[in-house]
């Protein structure tokens, strides 16, 4: 027992050893200024885009980036902020998990004088810089494409994804904004898939047997939704009298338009955020003046006559 | 008179189901002296000391101490009066230090919440010293010896105010220097007016210690005697003598070939065990309980690994590394334990009967279930088991007929050397007398017979020869003929 | 009288408990919309379950014998991005992404077993670790992204009909058949139970423990890739991060049916109950459209609910 015990130690010990040379031998030879960054969730494919857009601009400025993984949990990204504190990185990027329970990760880097900036959605805490996007305007982006569509008047469900996330409430009051301008167009129903699209798949199939012919459009919080929506329709043999428009732009969904299975999708510039926040980033820690503490990268509408200049991004 | 008395019993009586445990016992136990108890396994020896501490209510009768009339509903009470056990299995609390499990519940305090570590510590000490036990207080109990465990106990019961502590079996796992510091330390229990239960099986620290000597004999009062004017044969006569009733059905058959020969065996708990069986015979194996006999035929059985020695089956030498090899060379086990190793409770009638050979009713991967139903209801038939039907879940039947299931499994196989732990314990005096007509049959049948039992008319109604085993080694060879109960248990005693 | 009769009825109840709450699920759905007893919602019922099925069925065999599997969910994301990596079109012929998937399936059921029996540690620990060992690869493996562009004979798995019977539910349906025929009729099935119902007695009757187990954790880790390609083939992707959580539905659906989580008692049939009632519970409230928040309330209840009939029915 103890020997297993001791054995696990070791075991331990040495990776975290063998970890923390290869840190050091990195950032010892050159003296590069290092940034930390604390992301969402790295299975979420927008975020990993837009952390391959902030490893790809890091390189390009050379710099050393570290990113972390918060794994959808707001305690997790505050504790690793604080390591970020311990570890005397340059500056911190921060990709919120959530508006209020992150906000304490900026509190603590302000605290210590090193800058932290926000990318993709907001806290509460104001963030020493943000760039990013406003959710809100793709859940009025999409909406408004699907009521041109629809010419103002018709039936539709939401899928919303994981509750309470600021994503999903934001995205959620982007779409009930336009809604409001709409008072032809009726919300059917309203159910949380979680982001994700077998469960999206499953709802649609059983509204399919609820709703039937009555459903004119679909609009769902992600595209991996959206694309589940759409399977099930497709299995259903409505496509053709259903409208599907969601958010995001991942390729899938790109693809998707481009073949005129998908109406729309909103694209949201991964790249654009990531490099944009490893730039500020790098600004503050030079102490260079910053004129925008505030980039808003405009969300935009992808449909199949403007899909190609997307698929290149 | 009486108040001399620390503790009385008087008229005690206490039933389980199909047993009287306790039959009018009396006892009186006098402050500062050792009074000992003895009696065979199931003489009622723990049942008398469950209910003293308040783990049992008796059924009828009265208990005084101190002159006062008491009856414990828990541990706890009979602690709070003055009335401490010392258990065979100890159950410290093995990361704490000797004074934190002395004091344990009873820390003495700063302010509520908090130890005052300091006086824990010179309280434990001071104890200790009094006692003249030569343990330091500040050592992890798990680092203690069986024997220093013992004694923290023996301080813990005094810190205690205990009057009276019972020791049940102190002895059982310590070496003889740690007797004699045990023996002095309770010289000074009693020298300071402390009454000792000393229960154990052996007689010659039974006349070493005790003043006086209580005989239990199934579940009820034989004498109490002062130890002084007893002697190791006149003891074992009180504890063993009683008729053998003739339910054993015993037939003389000729002796054929060895079957089984082990050489040299050693291994957990045994060791040197040397001994053939042949067929036709029944080789009974008797000795107290813990004595290593079970564990000698878990190994013969390829349940538990040997460290040495060598098995023979019909003069070949074998390898047994598994049950399975073991079942395959003709070897069956009936296990002391139908709950632990007999059976699976969960399962049925049918396929627990079938389990070890289900080789029997199938092509080795699907079974035929009709084949299966009929060896099923054939052995229920056969072995006269009582149960609703084939598809009876086990745990619904009685003891005795799950014991007779076990023995339907492991029949079935049709073993050439069969082996019974215990093959009578727990279930009832019809049951008992048809698994002997068994084991005679078997026998008759050629079969070899190994039973194991602690019940000596048992031992001594069934066995051609008789093995005894005392602290994992065979002490004693007894022809049937000659073996008496007597000749047996000083064998098992030493 | 009046009590033996109504013991008669309470013995009926305790024993074909799950069945009877399943049909009165039904009738209950049934009267409170008029999509519920359709054809079409029966099929796609069972479309939806087959995935939860297959897992449920695999991990009954497990639970049987008093283990434990957590790391389902993660297999099931594991072989379904290692599956759909070997599945674009004019690559590979069909057999090749189902043969690795089903094996990676296998090899993670193996070194589960392996670790539980010759390691000796609790199978709650080991599939706890493989839960996030197998998600870790099947996020290496694909790089955190989906992997997509299928190749149609892949999606037909999971998307396809075959005699007007979608094919998920043909291979649950296979899956059932087997399991049955494999727990009722075969003598390692019939060691499954002795070993989870007293590993001891299984031991001392001659049956090897370690094997039986192994087998155990092997069919579940093969059942769990196969629920793994059939849902990478509905959703037409391999998703890192599908099946999260699948594991808890699963067992919930074991236990539903019956399967004491101390081993030795279980049935498939009790499973397959126990998956439609969930399968039912989440089609019928999304009909009725019951916000997700009071959805999961109900799936609770109903899981404490069944396990407390099963209580009564031990006693």
């Amino acid at each position: 027992m103890n020997i297993r015990f001791n054995r696990i130690i070791f075991l331990v010990c040495s990776s975290i050893l063998i970890t923390s040379c290869h840190q050091q031998t990195k950032s010892n030879g050159e003296k590069l200024p290092v940034i930390g960054a604390s992301m969402l969730s790295l299975q979420s494919e927008f975020v990993v885009n837009v952390k391959d857009a902030m490893e790809a601009r890091a390189k390009e400025k050379n710099v050393e980036l570290i990113v972390n993984d918060a794994q959808r949990t707001a305690e997790k990204q505050v504790q690793q902020i604080e390591t970020f504190i311990s570890q005397k990185v340059d500056a911190i990027i921060l990709n919120p998990c959530e508006v209020e329970a992150s906000s304490p990760a900026i509190a603590k880097a302000k605290a210590a004088g090193i800058p932290i900036i926000n990318v993709n959605s907001e806290t509460s805490a104001t963030p020493d810089g943000f760039v990013g996007s406003r959710d809100e305007q793709a859940g009025e982006i999409a909406m408004e494409q699907i009521a041109k569509l629809l010419s103002g008047k018709g039936n539709i469900v939401m899928i919303d994804g994981y509750m309470g996330q600021a994503a999903q409430i934001k995205r959620a009051i982007g779409a009930k904004n336009i809604l409001a301008k709409y008072p032809d167009i009726k919300v059917l129903a309203e159910q949380t898939a979680e982001w994700d699209r077998a469960k999206a798949m499953s709802l649609m199939e059983n509204w399919i047997q609820s709703y039937g012919n009555k459903i004119n459009a679909v609009f769902a919080h992600n595209d991996e939704m959206g694309m589940g929506a759409l399977q099930a329709l497709e299995q259903a043999k409505l496509k053709d009298k259903v409208i599907v428009v969601s958010i995001d732009a991942i390729a899938d969904a790109l693809q998707a338009v481009k073949d005129g299975r998908l109406d729309a999708t909103v694209f949201q510039d991964a790249k654009g955020q990531g490099a944009g926040a490893v730039d500020m980033a790098l600004q503050l820690v030079k102490k260079q003046p910053v004129d925008n503490k505030e980039v808003f990268i405009p969300f935009q509408l992808v449909t199949k006559e403007n899909v190609d200049g997307f698929m290149k991004k | 008179m009486s108040e001399n008395y620390l503790l009385r019993i008087q008229h005690l009586s206490k039933s389980f189901p199909g047993v009287k445990a306790l039959d009018d016992i009396h006892l009186d136990i006098e402050a500062g002296k050792v009074h000992a108890v003895m009696g065979e396994n199931g003489a009622g020896k723990s049942t008398l000391m469950k209910i003293l501490i308040g783990m049992m209510t008796p059924d009828s009768g009265s208990i005084f101490f101190k002159g006062e009339r008491i009856s414990f509903h828990s541990v706890h009470d009979a602690i709070k009066a003055g009335l401490s056990m010392i258990h065979q299995e100890l159950l410290p609390f093995p990361d704490l230090t000797v004074a934190e499990n002395i004091f344990m519940g009873r820390e003495p305090r700063l302010f509520p919440g908090w130890i005052n570590r300091n006086k824990l510590n010179t309280d434990a000490k001071k104890l200790m010293n009094r006692l003249g036990i030569p343990v330091k207080v500040n050592r992890k109990m798990n680092t203690l010896s069986i024997a220093e465990m013992q004694m923290v106990e023996i301080a813990k019961a005094i810190s205690n105010n205990a009057a009276l502590i019972i020791m049940d079996e102190p002895t059982s796992a310590i070496s003889q220097k740690e007797v004699d510091t045990l023996f002095g330390i309770i010289r000074e229990l009693t020298a300071n007016g402390v009454a000792v239960i000393y229960i154990s099986h052996k007689m010659d620290e039974v006349l070493q210690i005790a003043d006086t000597v209580t005989v239990l004999r199934d579940g009820k009062w034989i004498a109490t005697k002062a130890a002084a004017e007893l002697n190791k044969e006149s003891l074992i006569n009180m504890i063993v003598g009683r008729s053998l009733d003739n339910i054993f059905d015993k037939k003389q058959i000729d002796r054929g070939e060895v079957l089984l020969s082990v050489k040299n065996l050693s291994g957990n708990g045994f060791k040197n065990i040397s001994f053939d069986v042949c067929a036709g015979e029944i080789l009974g194996i008797a000795g107290l309980m813990g004595a290593g006999r079970t564990e000698i035929m878990r190994a013969i059985f390829g349940l538990d690994k040997i460290r040495s020695g060598s098995f023979y089956f019909k003069g070949k030498q074998v390898k047994i590394k598994s049950p399975g090899a073991a079942m395959a060379l003709g070897i069956g086990f009936i296990s002391e334990d139908r709950k632990e190793t007999g059976l699976v409770l969960s399962a049925t009638v049918k396929n627990n009967i079938t389990l070890s050979a289900l080789n029997q009713c199938s092509n080795n991967y699907i079974i035929g279930k009709k084949k299966e139903a009929k060896i099923a209801d054939d052995q229920i038939w056969k072995f006269n088991i009582k149960t609703p039907g084939r598809n009876q879940v086990i745990n619904y039947l009685s003891g005795g007929n799950q014991q007779k299931v076990v023995l339907a499994k492991v029949l079935l196989r049709d073993p050439q050397v069969i082996i019974f732990d215990e093959p009578t314990r727990g279930i009832d005096i019809g049951a008992k007398a048809e698994i002997y007509r068994m084991m005679t049959g078997l026998a008759a049948t050629g079969k070899a017979i190994i039973m194991i039992s602690s019940e000596l008319p048992e031992v001594l109604g069934m066995s051609d020869r008789i093995l005894v085993v005392r602290n994992g080694e065979i002490t004693g060879e007894i022809d049937g003929e000659g073996a008496t109960q007597e000749n047996i248990m000083q064998y098992a005693m030493g | 009288m009046i009590a033996g009769k109504l013991k008669q009825a309470s013995d009926i109840i305790s024993r074909y408990g799950i069945f009877i709450a399943f049909i009165v699920l039904c009738i209950l759905l049934s009267l409170a919309t008029p999509h519920f007893l359709t054809g079409q919602n029966l099929l796609i019922i069972l479309r939806q379950v087959s995935v939860n099925g297959i897992l449920a069925i695999g991990v009954t065999f497990v639970i049987i014998t008093g283990g434990i599997d957590l790391s389902l969910g993660s297999v099931v994301a594991l072989t379904g991005v290692v599956a759909a990596g070997f599945a674009h079109p004019g690559t590979y012929p069909l057999i090749v992404p189902l043969l690795i998937g089903l094996f990676t399936g296998v090899v993670v059921g193996l070194i589960n077993g392996l670790v539980i029996t010759l390691g000796r540690v609790a199978p709650f620990i080991v599939t706890l670790g493989m839960m996030t060992i197998a998600r870790g690869l099947a996020l290496v493996w694909s790089d955190g992204r989906p992997v997509s562009n299928l190749s149609p004979a892949f999606n037909f798995i999971g998307g396809g009909d075959w005699l007007y019977i979608p094919v998920p539910i043909l291979l649950f349906m296979l899956v059932i058949v087997v399991s049955y025929i494999l727990l009722n009729n075969t003598t390692i099935g019939r060691y499954i139970y002795a070993v989870g119902g007293n590993e001891q007695a299984a031991k001392a009757s001659g049956i090897r423990v370690n094997a039986v187990k192994l087998f155990a954790y092997i069919i579940c880790g093969g059942l769990a890739a196969l629920a793994g390609i059939v849902l990478a083939s509905r959703i037409t992707t391999g998703q890192p991060n599908a099946g999260i959580a699948y594991e808890l539905d699963a067992i919930a659906a074991v236990v539903i049916g019956g399967t004491s989580l101390m081993g030795g008692r279980g049935t498939v049939t009790g499973t397959v109950v126990g998956v439609l009632i969930i399968g039912v519970i989440n089609n019928g409230l999304d009909l009725l459209n019951v916000s997700s928040y009071y959805q999961q309330i109900i799936k609770g209840v109903i899981i404490i609910g069944a396990v407390l009939l099963d209580r009564r029915n031990a006693k």
